[in-house]
């Protein structure tokens, strides 16, 4: 099993396009580069690779977009938690490209709650793990964190309340997700969060509502495009713990004096939401 | 001799100060109206800048800049531009190796990670994007060459 890649650089010299904005082409060269692992793959869907076209590209080429299945005594499940977007496109007549071009925009105005899982999700997901006992691990794979962390920049399920009143009737959950492009981790009651690296670029930890953080990333130097990308390697351990190694392009992964970690890049910051949005009060606040 | 220059000198001050003070004193008071434009030009400058830090193609070509050839915009690093840390400039920048202001800085970042065209450091688009950066990050402490 394999995270799949949000984003990808291709090209001659690294450098003909960056991105991955849903484009077919996009998707079959992330398919191809992946050919290599030859053990079972099993995909969910970024935000990247849906508004394009609606997921129908992606779904053609990696199957449903939400799913389970069981193996040596774990139940893996994988949501959809990308594709909630409300229709802002159509009344701007927005082409395919703008859409994605805006979900694409961290800080996108347009997009609402597309983070989401959705009732008949939610139904599914109650389901699903009805018959599977409490104290069985269970790794649930989603986009985005099944945790409040800073809507204006959209990096939360918005209805994790909800999945989470179905999760904790187990006893042991490991929530491992994508889209922050961070070192991160968190604890929910008995759940426990991981999130992955970017296989492009890192973004910054938020002004505000960052989960209090143990370990700090490396400051990057956005002149290095392999500098805070990478993978993680994710194991079962002999308690039924999911252990998580981060790896990274460059040696260093995390840091902790102010001039080298993200969590010291993160001070003295007052930020201000786009005009765009209705002026909530300004966010300040660092990392805890 | 001395005295004959300082004399009529002294009187010119006087009377310069006294048409200073006149000047001052028939100024008139700024009205809400003049505020508001005040503030809307600044904001318009704001506005074009958000458009551009966030990769607008209408605005750039309108401007006849191109800021990025790689698909990127600034706003993909720098949402909210967060992370630019306007209010630590000029300081010495690593990456460029020199003494740098704000504007060679963003000058860096279209150059290198955006592999666009660098502007003018006087351009239209060059300080509507400082106007937009500095508006985001206002109310943050200045800290002029903290790395």
């Amino acid at each position: 099993m394999v995270p799949f890649p949000e984003h990808h650089r291709s090209g001659a010299g690294g450098a003909d396009f960056l991105g991955q904005l849903g484009n077919p082409v996009e998707l079959e060269l992330g398919a191809e580069l992946l050919k290599e692992v030859k053990t079972k793959k099993v995909y969910i869907p970024g935000e990247h690779d849906w508004y394009l076209d609606m997921g129908k590209a992606w779904e053609r080429m990696f199957g449903a977009p939400y799913w389970s299945f069981d193996h040596k005594g774990v139940r893996f499940i994988g949501l959809d938690t990308i594709s909630h977007a409300k229709d802002f496109w159509t009344i701007r007549k927005m082409t395919p490209q703008e859409r994605m071009g805006h979900m694409a925009t961290l800080d996108g105005t347009l997009g609402g709650a597309w983070a989401a899982v959705g009732p008949e999700q939610l139904a599914w997901l109650d389901r699903t793990l009805s018959s599977w006992p409490k104290d069985k691990p269970v790794v649930i794979f989603s986009h985005n964190p099944l945790f409040d962390y800073y809507a204006p920049w959209n990096f939360w399920v918005r209805d994790w309340r909800e999945v989470n009143e179905i999760l904790k009737r187990h006893d042991n959950v490991t929530s491992v997700h994508g889209h922050v492009h961070q070192v991160l981790y968190h604890e929910i009651g008995k759940m426990r969060s991981i999130g992955m690296l970017a296989t492009s670029w890192p973004w910054p930890y938020a002004p505000k509502g960052v989960p209090k953080l143990t370990k700090c990333m490396v400051r990057v130097d956005p002149g290095d495009y392999f500098d805070g990308v990478g993978w993680s390697a994710l194991g079962m351990n002999s308690a039924s713990k999911v252990d998580n190694e981060y790896v990274m392009w460059r040696k260093d992964v995390y840091a902790t004096a102010t001039a080298d970690s993200g969590c010291g890049d993160n001070r003295n910051q007052v930020l201000h939401p786009r005009l765009a949005d209705a002026e909530p009060p300004p966010i300040t606040g660092s990392v805890k | 001799m001395t005295r004959q220059i300082w004399i009529p000198a002294g009187a010119a001050l006087a009377v310069l100060c006294f048409v200073a003070f006149q000047a001052a004193a028939h100024k008139d008071k700024h009205t809400p109206e003049q505020l508001k434009v005040f503030e809307e030009v600044f904001l318009e400058q704001v506005r074009i800048g958000d458009l551009l830090f966030h990769g607008d193609a209408d605005t750039q070509k309108k401007m006849g800049v191109q800021l990025s050839r790689t698909g990127m915009s600034c706003a993909m690093c720098h949402p909210f531009a967060s992370d630019v840390h306007p209010h630590e400039f000029p300081k010495f920048q690593e990456q460029i190796g020199k003494f740098s202001t704000l504007r060679d800085m963003i000058n860096w970042c279209i150059e290198k990670p955006n592999e666009g065209v660098k502007l003018d450091s006087d351009s239209d688009a060059m300080k509507a994007l400082e106007a937009y950066i500095y508006w985001s990050n206002r109310g943050s402490k200045l800290e002029p060459g903290t790395h």
